[in-house]
């Protein structure tokens, strides 16, 4: 009797043993744990409150968020207007009306494609400026810009054809400037790639000769604002008096005594600045 | 809670008697009472013998048949007398501490020299008058081994031995703790044993003279008396010789009280003829004042158990022990064998094995409680303060500011096209009234950090005095500049070059 109640309560002791193993001693550790994290978040707590102060209350965070949603709003209208409501280069191939063009990438192409096939024509007021020069592929008729990659990289397609579209939307700016100005003689034209540390910069550089007050309407003209190129950087203005045994040909075609001019212009980034919303700002 | 009880088993005086008791808190109760009677009808006496008398060894196997499961539980057996020595040793001092060395001396005179052939239980030191005071209790160890042997040999386990009027006199003195002198006179079949108790100390003396000639009760003959007369002027007679003995011829310490037990408290006529040559009140127990009797025995019954006085000594002593490593002299000359304290062992074991588990599994629910506790306690110390509003707040007012930044940054940009743009057409006009005199002969605008530097060359034909700082001031009023340095060159046609750097105001403009 006594022997069997020993084997009971030893069999009791080792299921209560092994019970304790398997269950009890990981509640044991998971009950540090939660203690420990208990401790931490009370620790973390109290160093927030230390440094930051009181969290604010949920109406402060309300004002905070809709303060934040009137700014957002304010930038997206600025980027509107400063951008002419482009949100990437090639929307300026566009009227404005269709403007952000999500869907109309293919329609872009095809208004890159004419606008390559008409900027030769245009480019002859401007003497020794050519396409090749000034970096144009004007497509063929039979072929488009995209279908003369000859790796069939897609990726070096697309910045291809950005380069394109950057190109000419610049040159679009300043020759209307210059068939805008009838007096002004078309010198040079050039692009300049610049390295800076924000990136590569693609600068365009333009000469020409014209009476003072037809050089300061093209300067106004070039950096005016306008719908069909990116906004405009100022980089240099130069204006300067031809002497009179300079003026050869342009004293028969301007009307007053000619200054020359070499304007050099760089142009915003478009599409380069962060869209999303931070967490916490609803759109 | 564990039971504990005991068996006190008397093998002398002619019958195996023993009695089972429990202890329920400070008392007592018999559960079981066994008497197996071993010697002759009509033997009254007993031969002094160092081994079993003949025909106990039949009876202890009838008590191990019919009760072996409760003699699991401690065994204390009485241990006949017969060769022992005890007395009371007697100290001149009453300093304890310096008696032990002296109580040895002592022991050693009365035991003839050599204690290796004793085994001896002291009492322990008491005050006297005169100082201090032990009893003690001396067997021959060839003695205690035979008949330990013997009795192993039956079968019986003895957990304790304990000399039998020293267990008499332990039942006394729990019953009848009255001061005086009081004689237990437990007259068994085929001997009695004289015990006499004070508060200070015990006296005992057994004789081979026993109750076991006379016919049970319901035997006796019509006038009986004559029988009980002679037993009883016997009995009395070996009680003025122990006296004498124990006490001394000059004792005249009166008895208070004689307790008559064992077979002859059976007569009354035995204890009315003790009382008539005594001249003292003799009494049978019918009510024990600490040991009771189970419910479902007769008064005969109970009162039979309660007069057992020797087995129920030995039970008290096996139920209460001396406390500690004080030994007295009612403590058992031998210690029980190993593999029965590991089988009284077992319950405690048992037990403790149950409360561990109970233990675990208990510990086991209070710690999950605790983890539900702590997790909840967890999610409310995290939920209580709002870092996540503090979070988005910060959010937002990073997001605000970046979008000012942004607005600014746009506007500014715009604002410094427009200066740009418009600086060239505000200096053509302030050049226009012809009291200015000055031709732009050359224009350098760079654009600058804060503000845009521009560097002009004027042409000024016959200039008066001072043109040059009429011209600067001039412009500096009219054409939103401020002049930085000025420089006049005289031509060779007389005319004045002033070459100019400006810093162009950024006023206006503003989209």
């Amino acid at each position: 009797m006594r022997f069997a109640a020993l084997v009971l309560a030893l069999a009791a002791f080792v299921f209560a043993f092994q019970d304790f193993v398997q269950r009890t001693r990981p509640l044991l550790g998971r009950d540090r744990a939660a203690r420990d994290e208990l401790a931490r978040v009370v620790e973390d707590h109290l160093a927030r409150g230390e440094k930051r102060g009181a969290p604010p209350s949920a109406q402060e965070v309300a004002h905070a968020r809709e303060l934040a949603r009137a700014w957002r709003q304010e930038r997206v209208e600025d980027e509107r207007n400063f951008f002419a409501g482009a949100a990437r280069a090639s929307d300026y191939l566009l009227p404005p009306h269709r403007r952000p063009a999500v869907d109309g990438l293919a329609e872009q192409r095809t208004a890159l494609e004419q606008l390559l096939l008409a900027l030769p024509a245009e480019l002859k007021a401007f003497a020794g400026a050519s396409p090749e020069r000034l970096g144009l592929e004007v497509p063929s008729l039979s072929g488009g810009v995209i279908q003369d990659d000859p790796a069939g990289l897609h990726g070096i397609d697309e910045r291809r054809v950005a380069d394109q579209v950057a190109r000419s939307t610049a040159l679009v700016r300043v020759l209307a400037a210059a068939h805008a100005v009838p007096n002004f003689v078309a010198r040079d034209l050039a692009f300049e790639r610049v390295r800076s540390s924000s990136g590569e910069r693609l600068l365009l550089k333009v000469g020409g000769e014209a009476p003072l007050a037809d050089a300061v309407q093209f300067y106004e003209l070039v950096l005016g604002d306008a719908a069909d190129a990116p906004p405009r950087r100022l980089e240099s203005f130069t204006l300067r008096r031809v002497p009179a045994n300079e003026w050869g040909s342009a004293a028969r075609r301007l009307p007053s005594p000619p200054v020359r001019i070499e304007l050099r212009v760089g142009f915003e980034p478009v599409g380069d600045e962060p869209r999303a919303a931070p967490k916490g700002v609803p759109k | 809670m564990l039971r504990r009880a005991a068996w006190g088993v008397d093998l002398t005086g002619g019958a195996v008697q023993a009695v089972h008791v429990e202890r329920r808190g400070g008392r007592f109760r018999v559960v079981d009472v066994v008497e197996q009677p071993y010697s002759t009808p009509g033997d009254a006496s007993e031969t002094l013998l160092s081994h079993l008398p003949a025909g106990c060894d039949r009876a202890l196997q009838e008590l191990l048949r019919r009760h072996a499961a409760s003699l699991a539980d401690p065994v204390f057996v009485a241990l006949p007398a017969f060769g022992a020595r005890h007395g009371f040793v007697e100290l001149q001092l009453s300093d304890p501490a310096k008696a032990e060395a002296l109580l040895d001396f002592e022991l050693h005179q009365a035991l003839g020299g050599d204690l290796s052939q004793w085994a001896v239980r002291v009492g322990s030191l008491r005050r006297r008058a005169d100082g201090l005071g032990a009893p003690f209790f001396a067997q021959r160890r060839d003695l205690l081994a035979s008949f330990l042997n013997d009795v192993r040999r039956v079968g019986v386990p003895v957990d304790g031995l304990i000399p039998g009027p020293v267990a008499l006199a332990r039942y006394a003195r729990s019953e009848w703790p009255d001061p005086g002198l009081q004689l237990v006179l437990e007259v068994k079949r085929t001997r009695t044993d004289y015990v006499y108790v004070t508060p200070e100390r015990t006296r005992f003396r057994s004789s081979p003279l026993g109750c076991g000639g006379l016919k049970e009760p319901e035997f006796l003959p019509r006038s009986p008396q004559r029988e009980f007369d002679e037993l009883a002027g016997r009995l009395v007679h070996e009680h003025h010789a122990a006296r004498k003995a124990l006490f001394g011829a000059k004792d005249g310490t009166a008895l208070s009280r004689v307790h008559l037990l064992g077979d002859g408290a059976r007569h009354p006529e035995l204890r009315a003829a003790l009382a008539e040559l005594l001249h003292t009140e003799v009494v049978v127990p019918h009510l024990g004042r600490t040991v009771d009797v189970a419910p479902a025995r007769t008064p005969a019954h109970a009162s039979r158990a309660l007069e057992l006085g020797t087995p129920l000594g030995l039970a008290l002593a096996a139920l209460d022990p001396p406390r500690g490593d004080a030994w007295d002299e009612d403590a058992s000359l031998v210690k029980p064998p190993a593999d029965r304290r590991l089988l009284r062992a077992l319950p405690a074991l048992t037990t403790a094995l149950l409360i561990v588990a109970f233990g675990l599994l208990t510990l086991r629910w209070l710690v999950a409680r605790d983890v539900e506790r702590d997790e909840k306690e967890l999610a409310r110390v995290r939920a209580a303060v709002a870092w996540g509003a503090a979070d988005d707040w910060e959010d937002a007012r990073a997001a605000a500011t970046a979008d000012a930044q942004r607005v600014a940054d746009l506007e500014g940009k715009a604002a410094a096209l427009r200066i740009q743009m418009s600086f060239p057409g505000r200096l053509l006009e302030s050049l226009r009234p012809p009291d200015v005199g000055a031709r732009l002969v050359s224009l350098l605008l760079t654009p600058g950090e804060g503000q845009d530097e521009a560097e002009l060359e004027f042409e000024i034909e016959k200039p008066p005095s001072g043109a040059l700082e009429r011209l600067c001031a001039h412009l500096e009023a009219n054409a939103g500049l401020s002049v930085v340095s000025s420089e006049g060159q005289r031509t060779e046609s007389g005319a004045l070059l002033a070459k100019l750097k400006v810093a162009v105001h950024r006023v206006g403009g503003a989209p």
